[in-house]
C-alpha cells in the first residue's frame, strides 16, 4: 500500500546527492541555465564549469524552472499507473516553480480519474528539500493517507529553518532576489550579510559580518534559537572546508542529531555564488 | 534681607566682557592646550574654547546699543552653535545660563548679574552626565561658591568677580589632588584654567581694559530659538530655589525624578535650585518645602508658549526616514562610512572638533526626519549631545562613539528599515565590543602610566590608552598589536594621510613577518596626526 505514494522533487533539492538517489518512489524535475548560448539541464554541468563562464565574460546565467510538459509527463505517468503523489518544491518565492506544479497538478487531475496529487511548498531549498522527503518516506512506512501526508509536509517545511551566508553580493544582486540585502551592495569594507530566509519566504539580515571566521559561528549562533533539532542539513557551493568546520560545531553542539552535508546545483549555485554554504535545521516538534 | 540698587551693568558692559573673554583666550590658549595631560594630538581645551568664544565675540561686537539682555541673548545662541570639544560644550552652557539670567532686563544690578552668573555655574554643571572631580566642575563650583558670598555681601560687580576668580583659583590648584593623573603629568585641569581665563577676561573688559575686538568673518546662517525641548505630557516648567536647606544634591534629584522629566538640580552653598517639567507642580513643591523656604517660585505652562520653528530656512523636501551622520577624521574614512550607510558626513576628529553648528546645518539641509549621530570622537560626544538637546529627542539620538573602531562598528549595526529606538539600542551594543587600537605622534614630552614619553616619538594606544613609545614606527605598531589585537581574527589598519600607500603595504608586510597569525587589511584612511587608527576584529 505505502509503495502507492510517490514523491516528486525539483532538482534544486540535489536529491542524488542524497539517500533518495537510488529510491525507485522518488523522481526529479530539472531546471535549467542558459549562459549566452549555452543551455543545460541542471545536474549536466559542474559549478567549477559554470563559475568558469560567469568569470570569462563577466555575464550571469539565467534559470528557469522546468517546462510545465516535464510536470504534466511525470504526474500523468504516475497517476495513471495509479500512484498518488507528492511534490515538495523549491520555497514559492525565490522560484515560481510551486504554482507551474499546482497548475499541472489541477489538470491532471481533470484527466486522470482517481488521481491524488498534493503539491506542498518547502520554504527553503536544497538537501533539506530532500531530509523532508526522507522524513516523510519514514511517516508514510506506518501507513498514513494522503491528507496526513500533506499535512506531515508542510509541517515539516514550517519547522525547517534557512540561514546562509554568500561570499559575494554580485550574485544576488545581478539575479534580482536582493531584497534587504540590497543596502551592503558596493561596501568597501567587505561586509557579507547573513541570511535568514524567513516563513513568508523573504531573504532578511540576520546579522553582517566581515569574516569568514565569524561568519560560521555566526550562522551557528544564530541557529541556537531554533533548538532542538531533529535533522539538520549543511549545503555549500565549493566549499567544503567551511561545510566540515560547521558540521563539526553542530555535530559538537547536538549530538546524535542526524547530519547531511551536500553541494547545490548550478541552479541555486547562479543565483548565490561561489562558496555559498548554508545551515537547514528542523526544528523538533 | 535684600539690598536695594541701582542697574550697574548694561548691555554694552557685557559686550566688553565677553569681548574681553575672548581677547583673554586669544592671549592664553596656548597656555592652555599645553595643561593636555597625554602627549596625543587631540582636540586641544584652549583651542576649542577660544574658537567657541570667537562665535561669540563675533556676534556681540555686531550688536549697538543692545540691551543687556540682547547681549547675553546673542552670546548664548552663538556659543551653543559654535560650541567645539567638551571644554566648548561646557563654556558654551556657561553662556546659555548668563544669557537665561539677564534675559529681558536692560541693564542689571550686581545682585542680578551675580545671580545670572550663578546661574551659568548651573548650565555648565549640568552638561556633563557625570560630573568628575578634578575638572572644570570643581572650578565651576569654586567660582559659583565666591561669587555667592560676595553677591550675599552687596558688592560691586568688579569685585564678585575678582573673588569668584580667588576662589576658582584654589580650586583650580586643588585638582592635581583629587585626579591623579593630572598630578602624575604635573599640571592641573585644562577645562578648569580655561574657566579662569574666562572670568578674569570679563573682569578686564569690565574695567576697560581690552580694547574691543572686531572680527570680519561670516555671519552665521543658522538662526536659533533657544526655546527648550517640552514634552505636553509635562506641562509644567516649574522652578523655585530652597534655602537655608540641608539637603544633598541626590537626595533632591531621587525625590523628583519620578516626578516629571528635564530635571535640573543644582546645590550651591544651601540653596538648592530644582528646574523639572512636570504634570503637577503643587506635589513638587509640597515636596520641597520640607527642605528649607521656597523663593523665586515660577511656573509656567508651557504649552501657552508659541514655539517659534526653530530654523528660519526652512528644506523645500518633505523630510522621511531614518539616517546617520557620522564623524569622520579623513577623506578615505569618509568614503568607507559613505559606502557602509552614513548617509551624511562631518569632517573632524582628532584636534579638528567640528562645531555644534556643523551637525545642525547639516542635518537642517539633510533630507531624513530622523537622525543618528556617531562623533567617533571621546572630545566630539558632548557637541553632539547638545546637538540632540537643540533639536530634540525625536528627531536625533546619537552614540556615545570614542574612536573609529565603535563607530564602524555602530554604522555596521545600522539598519534603515528599523525604528531609532530599535537601531540606538543594537549600535550601542555593537559599538561597546568594538576594539579599537593607534599609532600617533606624541605632542610633548610626558610620563603616562608609567610609560616615558618624549616629543616626536610614536606612541601605540590600546583602546584610548598609551601602551607603549618609540622611535619606529613598526615596533611601536607591534608592541601596540601585541596587547590590544590578542586573539584578533582580523586587524583593519587605516593608514594616516601623511603616509604613502607603499609604506602602508611594507609595514602590513613587516608586521606580517612579526606575526604569522595577524590577518591584516589596509585601507587609505587619510586622517591628519594619526599615522594609523585601527580596528581589531
Amino acid at each position: 500500500m505505502r509503495n502507492d505514494i510517490h514523491i516528486v522533487l525539483d532538482s534544486t533539492a540535489v536529491m542524488g546527492e542524497t539517500p533518495l538517489k537510488n529510491d525507485s518512489r522518488c523522481h526529479e524535475l530539472k531546471l535549467s541555465v542558459r549562459h549566452g548560448k549555452t543551455e543545460w539541464r541542471d545536474g549536466e554541468k559542474s559549478l567549477a564549469e559554470m563559475f568558469a563562464m560567469v568569470e570569462a565574460t563577466g555575464e550571469l546565467p539565467k534559470t528557469s524552472q522546468p517546462p510545465l510538459g516535464d510536470f504534466l509527463a511525470i504526474f500523468k505517468e504516475l497517476a495513471e499507473q495509479g500512484k498518488k503523489i507528492l511534490m515538495i518544491t523549491i520555497d514559492g518565492v525565490l522560484s515560481g516553480t510551486v504554482q507551474t506544479a499546482r497548475l499541472a497538478a489541477k489538470q491532471v487531475i481533470k484527466e486522470v480519474p482517481g488521481a491524488d496529487i498534493r503539491v506542498v511548498d518547502s520554504l527553503t531549498t536544497a538537501n533539506a528539500v530532500s531530509g523532508m522527503a526522507m522524513a516523510v518516506l519514514e511517516y508514510i512506512e506506518n501507513g498514513a493517507d494522503m491528507d496526513e501526508v500533506e499535512a506531515y509536509a508542510n509541517d515539516l517545511a514550517q519547522r525547517t529553518e534557512t540561514i546562509f551566508s554568500v561570499d559575494t553580493l554580485t550574485y544576488l544582486q545581478k539575479g534580482g532576489r536582493i531584497g534587504a540585502v540590497g543596502a551592503l551592495v558596493g561596501n568597501l569594507l567587505g561586509i557579507r550579510p547573513i541570511v535568514y530566509l524567513d516563513k513568508k519566504g523573504e531573504l532578511t539580515i540576520a546579522d553582517k559580518v566581515r569574516t569568514r571566521t565569524k561568519t560560521l559561528r555566526r550562522m551557528v549562533e544564530l541557529g541556537e534559537r531554533f533548538a532542538p533539532f531533529e535533522a539538520m542539513y549543511i549545503a555549500h557551493a565549493e566549499a567544503p572546508e567551511d561545510a566540515e568546520t560547521l558540521k563539526k560545531q553542530l555535530m559538537e553542539m547536538y549530538p546524535g542529531v542526524p547530519i547531511l552535508v551536500t553541494g547545490i546545483g548550478t541552479v541555486l549555485a547562479s543565483h548565490l555564488g561561489p562558496k555559498v554554504i548554508g545551515i537547514f535545521l528542523r526544528r523538533k516538534k | 534681607m535684600e539690598i536695594k540698587q541701582e542697574a550697574a551693568i548694561d548691555g554694552s558692559q557685557l559686550k566688553m566682557m565677553l569681548l574681553g573673554a575672548y581677547q583673554s583666550f586669544e592671549n592664553n590658549y596656548e597656555m592652555i592646550n599645553n595643561l593636555n595631560v597625554f602627549p596625543v594630538p587631540d582636540g586641544d581645551t584652549g583651542t576649542n574654547m577660544l574658537h567657541t568664544m570667537a562665535a561669540v565675540a563675533e556676534s556681540v561686537s555686531k550688536l549697538e546699543n543692545a540691551t543687556i539682555g540682547e547681549v547675553g541673548q546673542a552670546a548664548a545662541k552663538s556659543a551653543i552653535l559654535g560650541a567645539r570639544g567638551n571644554s566648548g560644550v561646557i563654556l558654551s552652557q556657561l553662556l546659555h545660563g548668563i544669557g537665561k539670567g539677564l534675559a529681558g532686563k536692560d541693564a542689571a544690578t550686581n545682585n542680578e548679574i551675580g545671580k545670572a552668573f550663578q546661574y551659568g555655574i548651573l548650565y555648565a554643571y549640568r552638561s556633563v552626565s557625570r560630573p568628575v572631580e578634578g575638572t572644570i566642575l570643581t572650578v565651576a563650583r569654586g567660582i559659583a561658591k565666591g561669587a555667592y558670598h560676595a553677591v550675599r555681601g552687596g558688592l560691586e560687580f568688579t569685585e564678585v568677580l575678582r573673588q569668584a576668580i580667588a576662589a576658582g583659583r584654589a580650586e583650580l590648584e586643588r585638582t592635581p589632588e583629587l585626579l591623579p593623573a593630572l598630578k602624575e603629568a604635573g599640571v592641573v585641569d585644562a577645562g578648569g584654567q580655561g574657566l579662569i581665563v574666562f572670568f578674569e577676561g570679563c573682569l578686564a573688559g569690565l574695567k576697560g581694559e581690552v580694547p574691543p575686538v572686531f572680527l570680519s568673518a561670516a555671519p552665521s546662517e543658522v538662526k536659533l530659538d533657544l526655546t527648550e525641548e517640552f514634552d505636553l505630557e509635562y506641562p509644567y516648567c516649574t522652578e523655585f530655589v530652597v534655602r537655608d536647606s540641608h539637603i544633598e544634591e541626590k537626595e533632591v534629584m531621587q525625590a523628583l525624578e519620578g516626578m516629571g522629566n528635564s530635571l535640573i538640580v543644582g546645590v550651591v552653598f544651601d540653596i538648592v535650585k530644582v528646574h523639572i517639567h512636570s504634570k503637577n507642580p503643587g506635589a513638587i513643591l509640597q515636596k520641597a518645602i520640607q527642605w528649607g523656604s521656597l523663593h523665586d517660585i515660577k511656573i509656567d505652562n508651557m504649552s501657552d508658549q508659541h514655539r517659534e520653528k526653530l530654523f528660519v530656512k526652512q528644506p523645500a523636501v518633505t523630510k522621511a526616514g531614518l539616517a546617520v551622520v557620522s564623524v569622520a577624521a579623513g577623506d578615505g574614512i569618509a568614503k568607507i562610512m559613505k559606502s557602509i550607510g552614513a548617509e551624511e558626513i562631518i569632517y573632524g576628529g582628532q584636534s579638528m572638533n567640528p562645531p555644534v553648528e556643523d551637525f545642525v546645518r547639516c542635518i537642517e539641509e539633510g533630507s531624513a526626519e530622523q537622525y543618528i549621530i556617531l562623533p567617533n570622537n571621546k572630545n566630539i560626544v558632548l557637541a553632539v549631545q547638545q546637538v540632540k538637546r537643540l533639536l530634540g529627542t525625536k528627531q536625533i539620538d546619537f552614540i556615545p562613539t570614542n574612536n573609529l573602531a565603535q563607530g564602524l562598528a555602530a554604522l555596521i549595526a545600522f539598519d534603515k528599515e528599523k525604528s531609532m529606538v530599535e537601531n540606538v539600542m543594537a549600535m550601542r551594543e555593537q559599538a561597546k565590543a568594538a576594539r579599537s587600537a593607534a599609532c600617533s605622534i606624541a605632542v610633548r614630552d610626558s610620563v603616562v602610566n608609567g610609560i616615558k614619553v618624549k616629543k616626536g616619538q610614536y606612541i601605540g594606544l590600546a583602546e584610548e590608552k598609551i601602551v607603549c613609545a618609540g622611535d619606529q614606527l613598526l615596533n611601536v605598531t607591534a608592541a601596540t598589536l601585541a596587547i590590544a589585537a590578542e586573539e584578533a581574527e582580523l586587524i583593519s589598519i587605516y593608514y594616516g594621510k601623511d603616509m604613502p600607500s607603499k609604506q602602508a603595504e611594507e609595514l602590513a608586510e613587516e608586521l606580517k613577518k612579526i606575526n604569522g597569525d595577524w590577518e591584516i587589511e589596509l585601507f587609505d584612511g587619510g586622517q591628519p596626526l594619526y599615522p594609523l587608527l585601527m580596528v581589531i576584529e
